[in-house]
């Protein structure tokens, strides 16, 4: 029965889309059914009941370094880092959240003055636009002191510095390190033990220098060398090898994996919404976390 | 000399990083340039917008543009952003920001970047001696903010036909996207008519969902991607076919499209020299790598008896001592402090801070100045009263004093972020020693930050959006209707029985609905998607025969001469339910691996491009922004 729930999910989540494909939005059928209005209230449902999951990622959080604190586990200083971090930024957040809905309040309160004196401004004749900024009002024209000197004046803005100069640079850093790590793979397994793996080699050293400036110049240096005319055609030229090599070779391959991953994709699909696939649709034991 | 090839051969990973930083370094101590050359693909990019901004009616729409990339990508993202912007600036094509990823900070990251891409487009008026652009919000483009369709394909259709009746409020102001009146731009983005092109800047492939999901229906949607390179060995086929207009390859995509964009500045810059040089050390450490290998491979092979004893191969790295450690830690601290106290004495000494040396009309094209220049606040005011035109202020409103104490406190503000930066890069970088304190510290801030920011996510679409909604159904007669919107309370809460022993079940019926709905529209964009593929693969291959356009061209056909005979092989290699007995047959399997090896290696030349993208903009930030400025430029 579980099972069976759980299969009659999947076919409630595929079958807006399969309807949609089968009938098409801007027929007459579809329009009768009003599918594009349904699409429409369903990607905002769907965008709504995904976001509800974030919460689970700060339970768990709060549950996984809680415990770590309060039962002194090894490394709970680092859970402490962890809290005050969460916590100083949902500070930070407030804080910013609080400047710009201020910042917003100014500029709708604004919007009229600023609105005629823009407009002034835009005048190309001088005269006119004379006249035009005398009649402003001396309540227009606090408003827009008010308004200029907010933006001429220096705020701190505590989200914007914590995205600027922590988390951004923490998570390219992170990021980073994989190009550590290729490159002394790279060095350790990329033997030349097979033909297959020379040609591999081969293709991925053309690509490599040949999508860089660097290829550029070594193939005008070896034409140089080689004599060739700089004005004509070079022998030895690396970005148009690479160049063939993407859009040739390795597209060649590509499109032949899309078309078997399309077939592959099609079929799985079709099992998973006729029940066949059992590892989907059987329910979990209790103890075991989806 | 054994010996010496099995050394060369296992040589210690922090060997191998330390020359990989070192080399990575050289270029911002060693100034030079090379020549830069686009390619075939990005050409096609920058050319398909020229002409959307030469077309008097497509210059009239509105591009969509999806910008899912965040910190983690921003190696390559980011630059590609900021050019493919500037052109949209810079031409006067109206645009739309989208963000299909739930994390707030992916589309603050692009914000940021954007304001960026202005502040460079001014300069470089400045520069040029045109007048200083300025770009209305509401009436040149718009930030729709973003909305959580993480798995994309759903969403697809509904963002590129809909966008406002998803997106429902701007990110700036909050105003209602449904009325035209919010913002003079929505009056030309009524329907997929008034779109001249869609451009995907992601570190994913949204394209090629947009591709199979709308353009199978709508052929003249123009579709631009700009990826990684990992990301982009897959699209390529479909540029090919005309599903996707172009295509900005990696960090490299970017660097050819700004060759095109500043003809002017044609060649490469320090950081872009930087890439070249990791990735020729690359090929330079498996040339010796291999040549090490055949050399001691026959000793390896014979016992490890007689003469000459190989070294066997270590199975694993000893850690660093932990002395050793400690005094690099020690070190570390140290230096950090030192550096950072310097920095601090010198501005208390003279209240002067470094910052970007600006281009100066006055410059000798045939010397090169120093990156940084240390100002006051004098030079700034001066600076500032010599403008003659600020962005956003009349000069009426002008107020140089608060201008002047603005600009001066906003450098202030870089100079101390850019020292936690260098912390934290270093904090991080610490982790190729191994594992360690100093790291597990900086991925403590990692995960408590990340967190919370993403609560900015849940604030604006559960609580503002689906909170308000309901809000409204209650204390609004006309809006009783919207209370069904409760309803998703129960999909909701179904989450959440995660935590129940006995009910975890429930669980997995939320999980199979999104799963299904994931599942929904991969029928319909794999047929769109593999048709327009099938169809391109079936054309004449007589080199003479015309291209569609008409035109003769011999060496396209043979191109997709070559190409038909790859794709013929690698599709012939995954027939798995026949094993040729014949030569023929067994050759053309073995031919099918080789193409399909090249394939891969370009693919693998592809992600060295990705890898080495992201790694070489931190130590230009720790060579050129926080040593460049601490060493005085």
């Amino acid at each position: 029965m579980r099972a069976r729930m759980i299969w009659l999910a999947v076919v409630l989540g595929a079958s807006y889309f399969i309807i949609s494909f089968a009938v098409g939005e801007d027929t007459a059928v579809g329009q009768s059914l009003g599918l594009a209005s349904i699409r429409n209230v369903l990607n905002r449902a769907m965008s709504i009941v995904l976001t509800m999951a974030l919460a689970i990622g700060v339970i768990n959080l709060f549950q996984a370094h809680g415990a770590t604190i309060l039962r002194r586990r090894r490394g709970w200083g680092f859970s402490l880092v962890l809290f005050v971090t969460f916590f100083s930024v949902l500070g930070f957040m407030v804080w910013e959240y609080r400047l710009e809905r201020a910042e917003r309040r100014l500029a709708e309160r604004t919007q009229a003055a600023r609105a005629a004196y823009e407009a002034a401004l835009c005048s190309a004749d001088p005269h006119e636009r004379q006249q035009a900024l005398a009649a402003l009002t001396p309540a227009d024209r606090a408003l827009l002191h008010e308004y200029y000197t907010y933006h001429q004046t220096y705020h701190f803005r505590p989200r914007t510095f914590y995205l600027q100069y922590f988390i951004n640079p923490l998570a390219q850093t992170v990021m980073a390190l994989l190009g550590f790590y290729i490159t002394y793979a790279a060095y350790r397994a990329f033997r030349l033990r097979s033909l297959e793996a020379t040609v591999m080699m081969l293709s991925a050293a053309v690509m490599i220098l040949g999508s860089d400036p660097v290829g550029g110049w070594l193939s005008a240096a070896f034409n140089r060398l080689l004599g060739a005319d700089p004005t004509a055609d070079w022998w030895v030229n690396l970005p148009a090898w690479a160049d063939f090599d993407n859009r040739v070779m390795m597209s060649g391959m590509q499109r032949g994996l899309a078309i078997g991953i399309a077939v592959a994709t099609i079929a799985a699909g079709l099992r998973i919404l006729l029940g066949l696939e059992k590892g989907i649709i059987q329910v979990r034991p209790s103890g075991e976390q989806t | 000399m054994i010996r010496l090839a099995a050394r060369l051969a296992n040589l210690d990973r922090r060997v191998v990083y330390l020359v990989l930083v070192a080399v990575l370094s050289a270029p911002f101590f060693v100034l030079y340039s090379l020549p830069i050359y686009p390619e075939t693909y990005v050409r096609h990019f920058y050319d398909t917008i020229e002409q959307i901004a030469n077309d008097p009616v497509q210059r009239e729409k509105v591009i969509l543009v999806i910008h899912n990339w965040g910190p983690g990508t921003s190696g390559e993202n980011a630059p590609q952003f900021d050019v493919i912007m500037r052109h949209l600036l810079r031409r006067r094509l109206k645009f739309v920001f989208l963000c299909t990823l739930v994390d707030p900070v992916y589309h603050d990251t692009a914000m940021v970047a954007f304001e960026q891409a202005k502040a460079r487009e001014i300069e470089l008026a400045r520069k040029r001696g045109q007048p200083i652009p300025t770009w209305v919000y509401g009436e040149d483009y718009l930030d729709f903010g973003y909305i959580n369709a993480q798995v994309f394909a759903p969403f697809a259709r509904q963002i590129v036909l809909a966008p406002r009746a998803l997106y429902r409020r701007d990110f700036v102001y909050g105003r209602d996207l449904t009325d035209d009146a919010s913002f003079p731009l929505l009056s030309r983005l009524r329907s997929i008519r008034d779109v001249s092109a869609v451009l995907t800047i992601s570190a994913g492939d949204e394209s090629r969902d947009i591709a199979g999901l709308v353009k199978s229906e709508y052929p003249h949607l123009l579709i631009g991607p700009a990826t990684p390179g990992i990301v982009a060995t897959d699209l390529y086929p479909y540029v090919k076919s005309g599903q996707l207009f172009g295509l900005l390859n990696s960090a490299r995509g970017a660097s050819e499209y700004r060759s095109l964009l500043d003809p002017d500045e044609p060649s490469t810059r320090p950081l872009e020299n930087a890439l070249s040089a990791g990735k020729t050390l690359l090929l330079a450490l498996v040339l010796i790598g291999n040549v090490a290998y055949l050399i001691s491979r026959p000793a390896q092979r014979a016992a490890t008896s007689g003469p000459t004893r190989v070294p066997a191969q270590r199975q694993a790295l000893p850690p660093l001592p932990r002395w050793l450690m400690y005094g690099l830690f020690g070190l570390f601290v140290g230096a950090f402090s030192g550096a950072a106290a310097w920095d601090a004495w010198r501005f208390a000494a003279d209240q002067r801070l470094p910052r970007l040396r600006p281009a100066r009309p006055d410059d000798d094209p045939n010397r090169t100045y120093a990156r940084y220049e240390r100002v006051g606040r004098a030079e700034l005011r001066a600076q500032i009263e010599a403008q003659a035109e600020i962005a956003g202020i009349p000069p009426e409103m002008r107020d140089v004093a608060a201008l002047t104490d603005r600009a001066f406190k906003e450098l202030i503000e870089a100079r101390v972020g850019e020292f936690f930066i260098a912390f934290c890069t270093l904090g991080v970088f610490a982790f190729l020693l191994g594992d360690n304190r100093f790291y597990r510290f900086t991925e403590a801030i990692i995960m408590g930050g990340a967190l919370a920011y993403s609560l900015i996510a849940f604030q604006r679409l559960v609580i503002e959006d689906w909170g308000g909604t309901i809000y409204a159904g209650f204390t609004d007669p006309q809006q009783r209707g919207q209370l069904w919107w409760l309803l998703l309370a129960f999909p909701g809460a179904l989450w959440f029985f995660t935590y129940s022993r006995r009910y975890r079940w429930l669980n997995q019926l939320i999980v199979a609905v999104f799963l299904g709905a994931a599942l929904g529209p991969e029928f319909q964009k794999q047929i769109g998607l593999v048709i327009p593929q099938v169809l391109d693969s079936i054309q004449p291959l007589w080199p003479w025969s015309p291209l569609p356009g008409g035109v003769v061209d011999p060496w396209a056909r043979f191109e997709h001469l070559v190409f038909v005979l790859v794709l013929g092989l690698s599709l012939i290699y995954f027939v798995f339910f026949f094993r040729p007995k014949s030569r023929v047959g067994s050759g053309v399997l073995s031919a099918g691996r080789l193409v399909m090896m090249i394939g891969f290696g370009a693919s693998f030349g592809n992600t060295v491009n990705t890898r080495l993208s992201w790694l070489a903009p931190r130590i230009a930030f720790l060579i050129e922004d926080w040593f460049g400025k601490l060493a005085g430029g």
